[in-house]
């Protein structure tokens, strides 16, 4: 017997005109039609992972994890064997187990400084924390949060209070790279300046001489904030309003106006989406130039907002190339950077066949 | 949606705001919604060689959902960490899109009230207009359980309802 389905509240007259519209506002939520078009082109962009195809190849990734599951439960009551046995020895003797006992954190701890000793000298990437979230929100012509990002490392940022620094709320997990970026603090501005500024990307470099600048530094706290668009583009016009500051004890009038900020990367060429896109096109046929690509990208957004899907497609274009060691490096930092990223698990997967 | 396999771009395009508001009424908050969304999908486009087309499409993708977000849980329980970021601001701009913000408000309130088990069930025949079978299936409940749910998610929005109009009124 089949029972019939009740009418719906919205198709009877008796319902409530205000529930009624409710229930129709809530079938028809315009915001998530934007939300599904945002998601679909961070996959594409991203790369969907490999639909498994009909045969039960859903089971086959299954089953190693539950092996590997069977694997660990058989090695946790080996190791808990293996502990009662050492724990009946302790009695006999102690120095030994001790000795051995704690050698191991001391293993744990040394492996731990690589990271960051690595990460200033190969990354191409400055580091992207809690501070980029709100330049990304400014810029991006979406205007969505990426949530990736604030799932990850910017999960922490109260949205209003990314001036002055507020921002750096930095978890303890990202140690290594706080460590890094306090590195590179500690190189001086110019060094900061040289990465970030658009100086750096082909413009008529403003040379100002180290002493100057640092002469100079303090008198940042008094400029106005012309833009207050976003911290970005405050960092961005840094470079050239201070190199423009006159010298505090110089009688020189003030200039009489600054020119106008330089124009801001993500103007010229292709959108980050649109770069992305075409570096995961290129990255099966013709890896060197998907590469070009992505190297591309980190100049120009480094501190874009989908950092995360660079770097994952660096990876997996490093390792097509055969360049493993290279690509193992960038999946660690990835790792510390992006602990939480759904994109881990893509990482794992078997590495595809390298160039000869 | 460009360079999604096909089917999955179907999928994307026809059930994408199903997906999304099925998980906002699972209880994901607006600032992890597209991560929701995003895991979701690499979960479908996984699994879309298994599944089988009964027409039961959006019963299969809630079963997902209801996965992804219990899974989701799990792991907000194990970080403990707050999310500093409130929901999103609507900014209506015209006489209809203010009415229909309000009535979005008001259903999202009611809503709210429903006991999770009852809000599943009522959500999915009300607003998304499944059959009580689907909506059984994708739910892994009894039918009868399922109209139980509805009736009592009825009344309680009826009388929530009425509540409102009886504040309003004073």
């Amino acid at each position: 017997m089949t029972i019939k389905d009740p009418e719906r509240l919205k198709a009877t007259g008796q319902t409530p005109e205000n529930l009624a519209r409710a229930l129709r506002a809530l079938g028809r939520d315009s915001q998530d039609t934007a939300r599904v078009a945002r998601v679909a082109d961070r996959l594409a962009t991203t790369g969907v992972p490999p639909a498994a195809p009909a045969g039960g190849s859903w089971a086959s990734r299954v089953r190693p994890s539950l092996t590997a599951k069977g694997m660990g439960v058989g090695l946790g009551l080996g190791l808990l064997a293996l502990g009662a046995i050492g724990h009946m020895l302790m009695r006999d003797r102690p120095a030994t187990v001790d000795a051995t006992v704690d050698q191991q954190p001391r293993q744990a701890g040394d492996s731990l400084p690589s990271t960051p000793s690595e990460t200033p000298a190969v990354a191409p990437v400055p580091p992207t924390g809690s501070t980029d979230l709100p330049s990304a929100l400014g810029t991006h012509e979406q205007g969505a949060v990426p949530t990736t990002r604030v799932s990850t490392p910017a999960a922490g940022v109260v949205p209003n209070a990314h001036r002055g620094g507020g921002n750096r709320t930095e978890r303890p997990s990202e140690s290594p790279i706080s460590r890094a970026r306090k590195k590179r603090a500690t190189r001086g501005p110019a060094a900061n300046r040289v990465r970030v500024g658009p100086t750096a990307r082909g413009a008529a470099p403003s040379r100002v001489p180290p002493q100057k600048q640092t002469e100079t530094a303090p008198a940042r706290t008094q400029e106005p904030a012309t833009s207050g668009d976003s911290a970005m583009a405050e960092r961005r016009q840094e470079p050239s309003a201070r190199a423009q500051v006159p010298e505090p004890d110089g009688a020189a009038p003030p200039p009489p106006a600054p020119p106008a900020p330089p124009a801001r990367p993500r103007d010229q060429g292709p959108s980050e989406v649109a770069l992305l896109r075409e570096a995961r096109r290129l990255a099966s046929g013709q890896p060197e130039a998907a590469l070009r690509l992505l190297r591309e990208h980190s100049t120009r957004f480094s501190n874009g907002i989908l950092v995360p899907e660079r770097e994952l497609l660096a990876i997996e274009v490093l390792r097509r190339l055969g360049r493993t060691r290279e690509a193992q490096r960038r999946m660690r930092r990835f790792e510390t950077r992006y602990p939480q990223s759904i994109h881990r698990q893509r990482l794992e997967q078997p590495a595809p066949s390298a160039a000869p | 949606m460009p360079n999604l396999p096909l089917r999955l771009g179907e999928v994307f395009r026809e059930h994408g705001p199903f997906v999304c508001r099925s998980l906002r009424y699972l209880g994901v908050k607006e600032p992890d919604l597209d991560d929701m969304l995003q895991e979701v999908f690499v979960v479908v486009c996984r699994r879309l060689g298994d599944y089988e087309e009964k027409g039961r499409t959006r019963a299969w993708l809630y079963s997902i959902c209801t996965r992804v977000v219990r899974s989701h849980r799990r792991k907000l329980g194990r970080r403990r960490e707050a999310a500093l970021v409130t929901e999103e601001p609507v900014a209506p701009v015209q006489l209809n899109q203010v009415e229909d913000a309000e009535a979005l408000a008001l259903g999202r309130e009611l809503l709210e009230r429903l006991p999770k088990a009852q809000r599943e069930v009522f959500m999915l025949y009300e607003v998304e207009d499944m059959p009580m079978s689907e909506i059984a299936q994708a739910l892994g409940c009894p039918l009868q359980t399922a109209y139980s749910r509805l009736y009592k998610a009825r009344r309680r929005i009826l009388a929530a309802v009425a509540s409102l109009g009886a504040e309003n009124k004073r």
